[in-house]
């Protein structure tokens, strides 16, 4: 007997629209549909939003006379590469710790599932982009301190679910995790 | 099994008012208050107070908006769910702690509407699993109440910044006026 494809294939989630559900309700996501969505797609929205968070950092520094432009360009590609080697590096610690504490998920749902948490850091940072280079404001704690915080409940919801349910491991991985990328921003956002 | 779950319940609403402590006491020497006992204890108040007020308001919109779960659930379901949804404010508070004596960042109000959100979104997921198939609204009236919550912090925290140094004023006046 050949089984209906269209009946035993699960319908593939639009990435989009998973990752705006991801600031609402990431559990639900995180359950349904990030195993289905590349990590390479997650990691670009991560990627894309620490590129604008540490562009107004430099943008910043930049409008008060302490920097120069080359400096928004460098700093904007250590944005980049903090938003895609960084966010993938801190989610496998995060995989490791909890594997190591019984966690079943594969690495690519955990690097998946990090990345596609910082949608809301996305929409932070293109919001302050426009109030940056619009309206002249210093955008860099406002929106996108602010966007990389809102960022920690699907981090926490990410690990939860990295750790079965384990809600003590997770707190302690995602305080770690917070912390690492707390001095991580620190130490590449003003050099 | 079930008296297991309470004192984990209880364990998770210390750790949660501990972290609205902490909170209270970032925040209140970020006003350019000087450093003393009493700011810590008034940051402290203010921090405890707001947290168990907020989460009172979340506690009876929960049980508001889901009045199915008080016939099928034991008593108290929306307050284990705070519970645990407190307990995610740990990531937070350290940060808080982390950026404003570490780093000296005078933000503290941003680490606290963050965390309330977290607390929302964990809340909500927390009644979704009583259900067999999740209801949004226990998503959406969570994160509501929390961007209150945080607008109203935001306001108290600015507010009553004036009220240590009122405090002192009077304590000097009255020592002064019993020496008369």
């Amino acid at each position: 007997m050949v089984a209906n494809p269209a009946t035993t294939t699960a319908k593939r989630p639009n990435p989009w629209w998973a990752a705006l559900a991801m600031m609402i309700n990431p559990g639900a996501v995180l359950q349904n549909a990030v195993a289905r969505i590349p990590w390479p797609f997650s990691l670009s929205i991560s990627a894309l939003a620490f590129m604008l968070f540490f562009m107004q950092t430099a943008l910043d520094l930049l409008r008060n006379g302490l920097k120069d432009s080359g400096f928004v360009v460098l700093l904007s590609v250590e944005g980049l590469l903090f938003g895609s080697l960084g966010i993938g590096l801190l989610a496998m610690i995060a995989w490791v710790i909890t594997r190591l504490f019984k966690g079943d998920k594969p690495v690519g749902w955990a690097v998946s599932a990090f990345g596609m948490g910082y949608c809301s850091t996305l929409i932070f940072t293109v919001l302050g982009m426009f109030f940056s280079l619009v309206l002249h404001w210093n955008t860099s704690v406002a929106f996108g301190v602010t966007g990389v915080l809102w960022a920690t409940g699907p981090m926490i919801a990410s690990i939860k679910q990295m750790s079965r349910d384990n809600i003590a491991l997770s707190v302690i991985v995602a305080t770690v995790c917070s912390g690492l990328l707390l001095f991580g921003w620190v130490l590449l956002g003003n050099a | 099994m079930n008296e297991n779950r309470k004192s984990h319940s209880g364990l998770n609403r210390f750790i949660g008012y501990v972290c609205f402590a902490l909170f209270g006491i970032v925040s209140a020497f970020q006003q350019g208050q000087e450093s003393n006992l009493l700011n810590v204890l008034y940051g402290m108040l203010v921090g405890l107070v707001f947290g168990w007020f907020s989460m009172l308001i979340l506690n009876v919109f929960l049980k508001w908006i889901n009045p199915g779960l008080k016939k099928t659930q034991k008593k108290g379901f929306a307050r284990r769910a705070i519970s645990t949804g407190m307990v995610f404010m740990v990531p937070f508070a350290f940060t808080a702690f982390m950026a404003a004596y570490i780093l000296h960042w005078k933000s503290a109000g941003l680490f606290v509407s963050a965390a309330i959100s977290a607390v929302a979104v964990a809340t909500g997921a927390e009644i979704s699993k009583l259900y067999e198939k999740p209801r949004l609204w226990n998503n959406i009236v969570p994160s509501i109440l929390a961007s209150a919550c945080s607008m109203a912090w935001m306001y108290l925290i600015v507010q009553v910044q004036s009220i240590p140094s009122t405090i002192i004023s009077l304590y000097i006046m009255v020592t002064k006026f019993m020496k008369l």
